[in-house]
């Protein structure tokens, strides 16, 4: 008789070990993002710092973490990759709202118009790949890649801000912003597409890429 | 800068003429100010500053932001955007122009991120 084995779907156990420790310390991260972006608008008061606050917990913490917690609670591939670009496009909408319009940011329409495309981003993916010939992974691409556009562009706009005003924290942010979204879809689309590695090895690669984004993001968030 | 010379020479007279627009333009130049503050430093009644604070408004030299004071009440504070009027006297009529302080989206990100840090 035998002693039962461990078995680890997907990957050795060295590399699901440190799957966990990067599942947890992302988490971490992103909880004390939100907690300090939350304490930086209480401490404003201002309703545009709020939908900078809201943008920035919605573009960088909140999409990681669903990355995490919806493929552990056996949700498909598919519908955490549609749930996450979803929250991710409606932070950069915020973002982009806050800073393109006055400050008198925060209202029912912004409210209502995120909520709306957020929902059409999350919906599409699902409707094309059961209505078309289009594939899972070629639908978590397709919509990837638009938040990747978007995140880049917001993160353009923070570093610009970091050659006006030569603010450390706003270079920072960029690079942030730059690895949370872009990073991120590069990461994911790489190890969808060009170099497809065991399950462990793939989320690895993908939760490292996130994890310097947030860290680089709380850097900016506590430096000086 | 923004500028525009839709203005006429007659309205710039007419503002400047007043002494509470020359004091509210002067004093919000420097930092932003709700409207009782700005009756205080005028030593004027609020219908007053309101009345003169439309007006500049109107005329987009004045631009407002909520605020959130410590009670959790929103109140409107007010800056200057017009930096500078030119009235330039040629082929028979003046034009007008006037520039503002202008914020692009790279300004608002960097001033909001600070204000959030």
């Amino acid at each position: 008789m035998t002693v039962p084995e461990l078995t680890v779907e997907g990957g050795s156990t060295v590399g699901v070990v440190i799957a966990i420790v990067l599942a947890v310390s992302i988490i971490a991260l992103s909880a004390w993002i939100a907690f300090v972006a939350y304490r930086g608008y209480q401490q404003s008061g201002e309703r545009s710092v709020l939908a900078i606050a809201i943008g920035i917990t919605l573009t960088a913490t909140v999409p990681t973490i669903v990355r995490i917690a919806l493929p552990t609670a056996g949700v498909s591939s598919l519908i955490t990759t549609a749930a996450a670009v979803a929250l991710q496009f409606a932070g950069l909408v915020v973002i982009l709202y806050a800073i393109y319009t006055r400050p008198q940011a925060v209202n029912t329409r912004l409210v209502v118009g995120t909520t709306a495309g957020s929902l059409i981003v999350f919906a599409a993916p699902l409707t094309a790949v059961q209505l078309t010939a289009i594939g899972p992974s070629t639908a978590m691409t397709a919509i990837g890649a638009i938040t990747a556009l978007l995140g880049g562009f917001v993160a353009v706009q923070a570093y610009r801000g970091y050659r006006r005003y030569d603010r450390r924290p706003m270079l920072l942010l960029a690079i942030g912003l730059t690895l949370l979204t872009v990073g991120s879809f590069i990461a994911i689309t790489t190890v969808e597409w060009v170099l497809p590695v065991s399950d462990a090895a793939a989320v690895s690669t993908v939760w490292t890429v996130e994890l310097f984004g947030l860290l680089a993001i709380l850097l900016s968030l506590r430096s000086e | 800068m923004g500028e525009d010379t839709d203005m006429a020479a007659k309205t710039v007279g007419e503002l400047l003429e007043d002494e509470y627009t020359r004091v509210i333009l002067a004093e919000t130049s420097t930092e932003a100010l709700s409207a009782t503050e700005l009756a205080q430093r005028c030593e004027a009644s609020s219908p007053t500053i309101y009345r003169r604070l439309n007006r500049l408004q109107e005329l987009d030299m004045v631009e407002e932001e909520q605020t959130l004071d410590p009670d959790g009440h929103h109140y409107r504070r007010f800056s200057a955007r017009l930096e500078r009027i030119t009235i330039e006297l040629s082929d028979g009529g003046y034009e007008v122009s006037v520039d503002r302080t202008t914020e692009d989206a790279v300004d608002r990100f960097t001033e909001l991120y600070e204000g959030l840090r």
